[in-house]
């Protein structure tokens, strides 16, 4: 019972870390209907900035994590305006901006390989790592509450941003119809832009937990993969689905892995993107993409 | 022919086979995709199995592994395809990695990540050759019948295509099914090439650069990713020496390729005498315009540059002696064999030919995409101009 309840805390504060990713990637996928693949990207430069931060910088983890969020924006916006926006102005053909977004997200990992080498890096210990007891049932990290916490307060401080305010009413307008929503008076390329800064600064701090749990390296971008799997499971471009399917991938990897073999874990995850796909192929949240004419 | 040439067009021929599978599913039919490393990693266990378990005739384990990577294809495409949007490219991205990875843990059928050596080497040249041909062949045919023609219609507007009457998402199945062939046949030749054959070979890295020769090439034409395919592997191994910038570079290109000519090499045409004759005029207009201008910079900047990387046996005579010798290098004396200095040897001349003709390249390159930038930005600017 305890390493269930304790299986299902990690899984929860994986999904977490997974949903701060895959809400990004949707945010993207919202407004401008491509898959941005060079979000993985984002995550390592946060990684890094906040690594270099800490120990050639010298600052304390709260400075470090603000240049690597703030860092880590600024470079997504600066990828869409170098490679996106050039395309986006041309043509209608999201295809294309797939493809550049592919290949920045090799430029990305590859920067890293040739100027800092593809080592693995550990962050100097400043998450807590010791061991929390919840009530005598169960015990788990302290870095594991950490990143549940964190995750929730970020995703809360979006839903207000998006809800509240009126670049988040532009943003949720921009979602339904970017075209129109530039017909009304929306700055199209500053919503774009403030649309690419929120999701660096998201996949920024799943970048700096991950290399905490994990650690860091250039190609700790893959892991994005599973948080693009997450959101077809909630459904292509929908928030609350990107975050419920993390959650759900998070908890089927750990409990996976608890109590199957950690073999097993990415074969689960695949396993249920295949069987969502054809069970509801629009995912859990997902508007209905169908072919209508 | 030696062996290392003969190699490389065995490698040429099969990555051909499989990026013109690839070509039919994203060029043709328009669906991006990640995972066809997927399938040409069954097609290539397929076969490998058949023949050291089964003892099949290795003719007939490639066509198995082909269709093996078919139906598994056509199982796929079934539940992904029936929408439009992202959701296949995502759901191959997650099955590339779960074919990968089934095949490295069913370790009593596949022997797991440590490969699975000692299959016998069918593939040689003229095998691969055969294949390529015969497959173009069957390609050539399916782009320009009904079928061909259905998956452009709903590559270019699955609205009207389902007006006309199409039944669309049957069409993407169908061609998701046939470029699966094609990647399985690939496949399975890759593995008779090599011998033997590991998960780690049919990565996500594989799957990225089926799909950039096709983008490379140019969506929508075969001829052009058969092109794009025979630069990209020549490029690849010349530039082994060089790996840890190659990716980089690789990046890169794909980047550059999507911002300034997004249709490719070759776009949506197919190498005929046509576009032939329309491609030479335009070199001719470029080659007047840009290449010819920034050629002859990079030339004079090449001379200097000779210099300082000179062999050895120039390295003792000064500068203005050199420049005195480059007009007799250049003519006449290479030939004759009598240059003015002892020391100046052929090897020298050749040198300096060699670096003038690369800088002047490379200029006349970066004159040419500083040429394409500015044209956008004309265009830019004509756009909100209006």
């Amino acid at each position: 019972m305890g390493s269930l309840i304790q299986q299902i805390i990690n899984g929860l504060s994986l999904g977490s870390v997974y949903a701060l990713i895959a809400v990004g990637y949707s945010l993207v996928y919202s407004v401008l209907l491509f898959s941005n693949f060079a979000h993985g990207g984002f995550l390592v430069i946060g990684g890094y900035i906040c690594y270099y931060a800490l120990l050639k910088g010298g600052a304390n983890i709260w400075v470090a994590s603000l240049a690597a969020l703030i860092g880590s924006g600024l470079s997504a916006v600066a990828v869409e305006r170098m490679a996106y926006k050039p395309i986006r102005e041309r043509t209608s053909v999201t295809l294309y901006m797939l493809i550049a977004s592919m290949g920045m997200s090799i430029v990305i990992e590859n920067i890293f390989v040739v100027t800092i080498g593809g080592r693995f890096r550990a962050l100097p210990p400043v998450i807590p790592m010791r061991t929390v007891n919840i009530l005598g049932v169960a015990s788990t990290s302290a870095s594991d509450l950490l990143s549940l916490a964190a995750a929730v307060v970020f995703l809360v401080g979006l839903q207000l941003f998006l809800s509240k305010t009126k670049w988040g009413l532009a943003i949720r307008a921009a979602s339904y119809n970017l075209r129109i929503a530039g017909l009304m008076g929306v700055n199209v390329n500053m919503l774009i832009s403030l649309v690419f800064f929120v999701a660096g600064l998201l996949a920024a701090i799943g970048g700096i937990f991950l290399s905490a749990r994990y650690s860091l390296y250039p190609q700790l971008g893959v892991i994005t993969t599973k948080a693009f799997v997450a959101a077809v499971i909630g459904g292509l471009g929908s928030l609350p689905g990107a975050v419920v399917g993390s959650l759900i991938l998070g908890l089927a990897e750990m409990l996976a892995a608890g109590f199957l073999s950690s073999q097993f874990r990415d074969l689960i995850v695949f396993g249920l993107l295949i069987i969502t796909l054809i069970v509801r192929p629009t995912g859990l949240f997902g508007k209905s993409v169908g072919e209508k004419v | 022919m030696g062996d290392y040439a003969a190699g490389i067009v065995t490698l040429l021929a099969v990555n051909c086979i499989a990026a013109m599978g690839v070509s039919l599913f994203t060029g043709f039919t328009g669906i991006f995709t990640l995972g066809h490393a997927g399938y040409m990693a069954i097609g290539a266990y397929t076969s490998a199995i058949l023949i050291i378990k089964c003892g099949v005739p290795w003719f007939l384990a490639i066509i198995a592994g082909g269709f093996v990577a078919m139906f598994f294809a056509y199982l796929i495409g079934l539940p992904t395809l029936k929408l439009v949007g992202d959701y296949y490219t995502i759901a191959s991205l997650g099955l590339g990695e779960a074919i990968r990875l089934v095949i490295e843990n069913w370790n009593s059928v596949t022997r797991g990540a440590r490969g699975y050596p000692g299959i016998p080497r069918y593939t040689t040249m003229p095998v691969a050759v055969v294949f390529l041909v015969l497959l173009a062949i069957g390609m050539f045919f399916i782009i320009n019948s009904n079928y061909g023609r259905a998956f452009k219609a709903c590559r270019d507007d699955y609205v009207a295509a389902s007006l006309l009457g199409f039944h669309t998402s049957r069409y993407r199945v169908l061609s998701l099914a046939i470029s699966g062939f094609y990647c399985g046949v690939s496949g399975a030749l890759l593995a008779g090439f090599m011998s033997f054959i590991q998960p780690v070979m049919f990565d996500m890295a594989k799957s990225t650069e089926l799909v950039s020769i096709v983008v490379f090439g140019g969506l929508g034409s075969m001829s052009g990713c058969l092109i794009g395919t025979a630069i990209l592997t020549l490029v690849i191994e010349l530039f082994r020496s060089i790996s840890q910038y190659r990716m980089l570079i690789y990046g890169l290109v794909l980047v550059m390729v999507m911002v300034i000519r997004p249709e490719g090499i070759m776009g949506a045409n197919e190498l005929n005498s046509k576009t032939v004759r329309h491609m030479l005029s335009r070199a001719k207009v470029v080659a007047r315009d840009t290449v010819a201008r920034f050629a002859l910079i990079g030339f004079i900047i090449g001379l200097p540059l000779s210099y300082c990387f000179q062999p050895s046996p120039v390295s003792a005579i000064s500068l203005t002696e050199y420049l005195r010798y480059i007009p007799s290098l250049l003519f006449g004396s290479i030939k004759s064999g009598a240059p003015l200095h002892s020391s100046v040897a052929p090897g020298a001349a050749s040198a300096v030919l060699i670096v003038c003709a690369i800088s002047a390249f490379l200029t006349g390159i970066a004159g040419y995409i500083i040429k394409q930038l500015k044209k956008i930005d004309d265009t830019h600017a004509a756009q909100r101009g209006m």
